[in-house]
């Protein structure tokens, strides 16, 4: 009788090997639909103000030189779930070394996918503005480049956005939901690379976790707060202030980053 | 009322304009299913990309069931793509049209990238088959072979190629007539010393064109004339260093086969030997060489007909050969001169014994031969070919060749024979002892120039050709016939001795001059001048009492023949994009004359003939055409139907020359349609061609009441049709990944002979269907089955009454085993039935079946032993049952039979450093 029994276990087991071996088969890819994605902003300073410096202030960049670093890094995290997504930075008190960090530098963003709207905490020189419009529309052109970021492989997809602002974004159809750092989404998976060569900033993907938060409740902490403003009043308010109103390369810069 | 008819209006317009600017909008569904398993995949992306700039119109993820779908999507072409982690990316394109709005593409397989990788045979598929041009390359590293595996083992495996026993090749169901290595003849025409010897890790591409003539390859400008030809690239490490191999092999009923091959290859120098001995048919013994015996495109020339033998091996009776050659090409100045050089050497010898049995229907009766005949033949033969290239600057080419040939033949037959009628009486019968011996030397010069100039597509091509001939022949002919005459006997007995010589200068002139009239239209003209200066001597002498030899006037000849043509003519060729269409016009005109110097007669005829061609090619793409041709002839009498060599060799069948023989014209439609899907491995070759001849020469033939026939050749009214049709159909079906060939053929004739007297229309046709099953997995087996079933129509109007028509069927099996590691295991089946007609009362069935097994050994696995067994059941007993004209034939005779070979192979090889 025992041997019978044991038999029949060893049955069992086989049964259950082989149907868990046939899922592996069909579908041994884990496909990711939530989790935390670790992003590193990094800004060549140097490249940054040599661009968008006076020749008459070279002085200027000199002693930048001098006293800081070439690339400026901050880490952001998107949370990402089948129906949003939220993007905050890892610490909203990094020190503010130059002109652009007073701009928009450092969002929240909660985005919508289902909706395709998003709402953004925008900081403009001290001041806290709550942008929300739908998700901006990007007319991406795929490409055949691969590239591996944090370990997932990615296609190269460009763009121009704001009508001259050249980007290129690399994304991976493994993690379904598409997301992205910023405002950028709009492709067939997230988006684990953004790179503006000619603005000289970039986001890349370093790490992701499975682990999950409320987006939820970052939604609602987000919209108790603050002053709420649209893209129309973002532009007024880039249009009235005194230190972007001169057209020199530094106030466009600005102005792209207030707008992204 | 007013605002009625304005709202009415307005409606109007509405209904308009929102009609006209609806713009139509497509869906897209499909489903995405594992290329291994055939399960769906789900949350594969899948991404519809514009085709003219991929910007990414719309992005998607199958369901749970794999399925996917778009909608809304206006009209454009677009790629799809699918991605999937770990699978390999999946494109497409995608064209909407209006009559599909809702597209459907159906099941899409991805690949795994693990699978990819571990089976190579799937990468193959992607990668393998490439068109350039009208060239299909096929990369030989994708389809893996065990080592030292031979270049016949390869082309084995290429999807479109077939090879029968005797080592024919047939691509896309066409004949293979010539293999050349890195686009040089090697060892001339002889596909079989290519493909036994060479090894398949020698080629890097096996290339598959239509050869083209020397003239339509530099002009462009093409005169129909096509051989399908294979050519192989040797790997470019593979071009410095030494390899060979050497085989001895020893068998029961005193069969054997040796052979060694050796080759040194320096860069663009080769140098290759081989000499072969055996009487198995294995090695060399080329089916094609016999076509360099003569000059084939002419048959306006002399010829003895002392022998029958035409110096090659065909299945009957029993070969010996001692075979061996020399190979020689290099390339140097920047590849601007080249030479190459082939020498070869053969000794064969046949020995045969034959029954035949032959029905000749007539128009009242009919009369049964039955003959029984041995022969022993022998022949020696060196010939030399070298051809040199001289590239004099980027505009000019000149290509010398010489062919040279000497041989000695003899031939030595006996046979006995009688006829009886239908009610089986005796008619005649003889007995016949015939030896010859005669030696040839023939010499083939040939030059060419090929400008090209300034002005593109213009172009000048001068060729010059002289070909001398010379025989030296003596025979001895005993001969005794009986004929009954209404019961009674008249004998007649020959013995004869004979002998005579013949010459033979040809002097052949060509030149092509091409010049373009716009960006897409040609102008070819061409001229060209033969002259022919041929004497023929053969005198018999009786064999008096007292031995002395006394001159048969009757059978002796003496002729001196010349001919002189010239000959011009014009083509219009337009080249368009997608299509090609080219007119041209040739007009001969002829002169010849013969003298007999015996009875000081001659014969003078003036010829006047025409040919007018055709050309139409379409190119859908580059892997999907279609051709279509139209040539006419005018077909002149031979010069033996006008005034043959009068020869007493077989007193029972005597033919007669008619002067008053006149040219006929001749119509050849041919078509071809070539499609080729490299992906899903589909390939369509569909080739035929009908020729129908107006008022043409038959053969008039006249059995007296002793069975003695007397051929003469007449004018009819009427006309002569053959036509045959070649379709060949292959895919790979996916699902149990086994290769699926088809080939139906069609051949039939349909003609007028005359029999004593009477127009007798004979039809005869030919339907086969074969159907070949191919599976293989590397290192493990591969299996072939070939079914052929036949159905063959036999009709003659002189016996309406009287029925041959039969199936038939062929059953090859092929099965190569590789599961043990070093050991190849290979054996065939080869199974032939014939149905029994009203003449032959039997079926005709027989099974061969041969067996080897190879071991290697060695690390390198560089020697091996092989023990092969032909024919198992000893059932290649020779056998043939043939139709033609009047005549049904059934053939048995001695051939190869069973025999059990050990044999050891030594392959060796050497890469030496490149000097550079």
């Amino acid at each position: 009788m025992f041997v019978y029994t044991n038999r029949r276990r060893i049955a069992l087991l086989y049964v259950l090997f082989i149907c868990t071996n046939i899922k592996a088969q069909s579908n041994n890819t884990i496909m990711i639909h939530k989790g935390t994605i670790r992003f590193e902003r990094r800004e060549n300073a140097y490249a940054i103000l040599e661009k968008v410096t006076p020749p008459a202030n070279n002085q200027y960049i000199e002693s930048y030189k001098a006293k800081n670093t070439q690339f400026n890094v901050a880490d952001f995290l998107l949370s990402f779930d089948d129906s949003s997504s939220y993007y905050r930075p890892v610490n909203p008190n990094y020190k503010r070394t130059t002109d652009l960090d007073n701009a928009a530098s450092y969002n929240e963003i909660y985005t919508s996918q289902r909706e395709r709207t998003f709402i953004a905490k925008k900081n403009l020189w001290g001041q806290n503005f709550l942008e929300s419009d739908s998700c901006r529309k990007i007319n991406w052109r795929v490409t055949d480049e691969i590239k591996n970021i944090a370990g997932f492989l990615c296609r190269r997809a460009n763009a121009l956005i704001m009508d001259s602002i050249y980007i290129v974004a690399f994304y991976c159809v493994q993690i379904v939901p598409s997301i992205g750092p910023e405002s950028f989404t709009g492709l067939p998976g997230a988006i684990l690379g953004i790179y503006m060569p000619h603005e000289h900033i970039s986001w890349e993907a370093k790490s992701l976790s499975l682990e999950t938060v409320n987006i939820s409740t970052y939604k609602s902490s987000l919209l108790s707060s603050e002053t709420k403003i649209n893209k129309q009043g973002l532009e007024k308010i880039i249009t009235s202030s005194n230190s972007l109103n001169n057209s020199g390369p530094m106030s466009n810069l600005l102005k792209i980053l207030i707008l992204l | 009322m007013k605002y009625v008819i304005v709202i009415l209006f307005y409606w109007g317009c509405m209904l308009f304009t929102s009609t006209a600017v609806a713009q139509k909008r497509f869906s897209i569904k499909g489903k995405v299913i594992d290329s291994l398993s055939y399960l769906p995949i789900s949350e594969v992306s899948v991404s519809l990309l514009t085709a003219k700039d991929s910007f990414l119109v719309d992005y998607n993820r199958t369901g749970m069931d794999g399925s996917f779908m778009f909608k809304e999507i206006p009209k454009n072409n677009y790629i799809i793509l699918i991605s999937f982690p770990d699978y390999a990316v999946y494109t497409n394109f995608l064209t909407c049209k209006d009559s599909f709005p809702n597209i459907d593409l159906n099941e899409i397989s991805i690949i795994q990238k693990k699978a990819l990788l571990e089976d190579v045979i799937v990468k193959s598929k992607i990668s393998s088959i490439k068109v350039k041009g009208d060239t299909l390359e096929y990369n030989a590293a994708t389809y893996k072979l065990h080592p030292n595996a031979t270049v016949e083992e390869l082309l084995e495996r290429l999807p479109g190629i077939q090879i029968d026993n005797n080592g024919q090749i047939k691509a896309q169901g066409i004949l293979v007539k010539k293999v050349l290595v890195d686009g040089e003849e090697f060892f001339g025409d002889d596909p079989t010393l290519v493909t036994k010897n060479l090894n398949a890790d020698l080629i890097d591409k096996v290339q598959i064109f239509d050869k083209k003539s020397d003239q339509a390859s530099f002009t462009g400008i093409d005169d129909g004339k096509k051989e399908r030809t294979i050519n192989l690239q040797i790997k470019k490490e593979k071009k410095n260093g030494y390899f060979g191999r050497i085989e001895f092999g020893g068998a029961t009923n005193q069969f054997y086969q040796n052979q060694a091959l050796f080759n040194l290859f320096s860069g663009p120098k080769k140098i290759s030997a081989y000499l072969t001995q055996s009487n198995t048919n294995i090695l060399g013994l080329g089916y094609q060489d016999k076509q360099k015996l003569g000059v084939t495109n002419d048959n306006n020339y002399l010829s003895n007909n002392l022998d029958k033998w035409n110096g090659t091996y065909e299945g009957i009776g029993r070969p010996k050969t001692i075979a061996g050659g020399v190979h020689y090409d290099d390339k140097w100045k920047d590849n601007k001169q080249s030479i190459s050089m082939n020498y070869k050497i053969g000794l064969l010898d046949v020995l045969s014994d034959q029954n035949l049995i032959q029905q000749n229907s007539l128009p009242s009766s009919i009369t049964v031969l039955n003959s029984w005949s041995t022969t022993n033949n022998h022949l020696f033969r060196q010939s030399l070919n070298a051809t040199y290239n001289l590239q004099i600057d980027s505009f000019s080419t000149i290509k010398i060749n010489l062919d040279g040939q000497l041989s000695d033949k003899t031939t030595n037959e006996t046979d006995s024979t009688f006829t009886i009628n239908g009610s089986s009486q005796l008619l005649n019968k003889a007995n016949t002892s015939y030896k010859t011996r005669s030696n040839g030397k023939s010499l083939n010069a040939d030059v060419i120039w090929q400008k090209k100039f300034r002005k593109p597509r213009r172009t000048l091509s001068i060729d010059f050709n002289t070909i001398q001939n010379g025989e030296n022949y003596t025979g001895y002919l005993n001969n005794s016939t009986v004929l009954l005459i209404d019961g009674f006997d008249s004998i007649q007995n020959i013995n004869q001795y004979k002998t005579g010589d013949y010459q033979s200068n040809r002097i052949n002139f060509k030149a092509y001059y091409t010049e373009p009239i716009s960006k897409t239209i040609s102008i070819m003209f061409d001229y060209s001048i033969n002259i022919l200066n041929d004497r023929l001597r053969l005198y018999s002498y009786n064999k008096g009492n007292n031995q002395l030899l006394q001159i048969d006037s009757v059978y002796s000849n003496y002729y001196t023949f010349n001919k002189f043509g010239h000959q011009g003519g014009m083509s219009l060729i337009f080249n368009e994009k997608k299509y090609r269409l080219q007119l041209s016009n040739d007009i001969k005109l002829y002169r010849f004359s013969q003298l007999n110097n015996f009875n000081a007669s001659s014969l003078k005829r003036y010829f006047f003939n025409w040919a007018p061609f055709l050309l139409y090619q379409y190119n859908f793409s580059s892997l999907k055409n279609f051709r279509l041709s139209y040539l006419g002839t005018t077909i002149q009498p031979t010069i033996q139907q006008l005034q043959p060599i009068s020869n007493n060799r077989d007193p029972l069948n005597i033919y007669l020359g008619n002067v008053n023989l006149t040219p006929f014209f001749k119509h050849t439609i041919t078509f071809a349609y070539f499609d080729l899907k490299p992906v899903s491995d589909r390939t369509i070759n569909i080739e035929g061609n009908y020729n129908i001849g107006v008022n043409p020469i038959a053969i008039n033939v006249i059995t007296d009441s002793t069975g003695k026939n007397t051929y003469i050749y007449s004018n009819i009214n009427g006309t002569d049709i053959n036509y045959n049709l070649t379709a060949f159909y292959e895919k790979q079906l996916k699902l149990l990944k086994i290769g699926l060939g088809t080939i139906l053929g069609i051949n039939g004739n349909n003609n007028t002979i005359i029999s004593n007297g009477f127009i007798n229309h004979i039809l005869s046709n030919n339907f086969n269907w074969a159907v070949i099953l191919s599976k293989q997995k590397t290192n493990k087996y591969r299996v072939q089955i070939n079914i052929t079933p036949q159905y063959n129509v036999n009709k003659s109007s002189l016996q309406s009454g009287f029925k041959n028509n039969y199936w038939g069927y062929t059953l090859l099996s092929d099965i190569s085993l590789y599961f043990i590691p070093k050991v190849l295991l290979h054996t065939n089946v080869n199974y032939t039935w014939q149905q029994k007609t009203e003449v032959f009362n039997t079926n005709l069935s027989r099974l061969i079946w041969n067996a080897d097994v190879t071991k290697r050994f060695f690390k390198k696995e560089n020697f091996s032993i092989k023990l092969s067994a032909n024919d198992i059941l000893n059932e290649n007993i020779g056998f043939s049952r043939t139709t033609s004209n009047n005549f049904i034939s059934q053939n048995s005779y001695n051939t190869i039979g069973r025999y059990f070979l050990l044999s050891a192979v030594w392959n060796f090889n050497r890469t030496l450093k490149s000097k550079e």
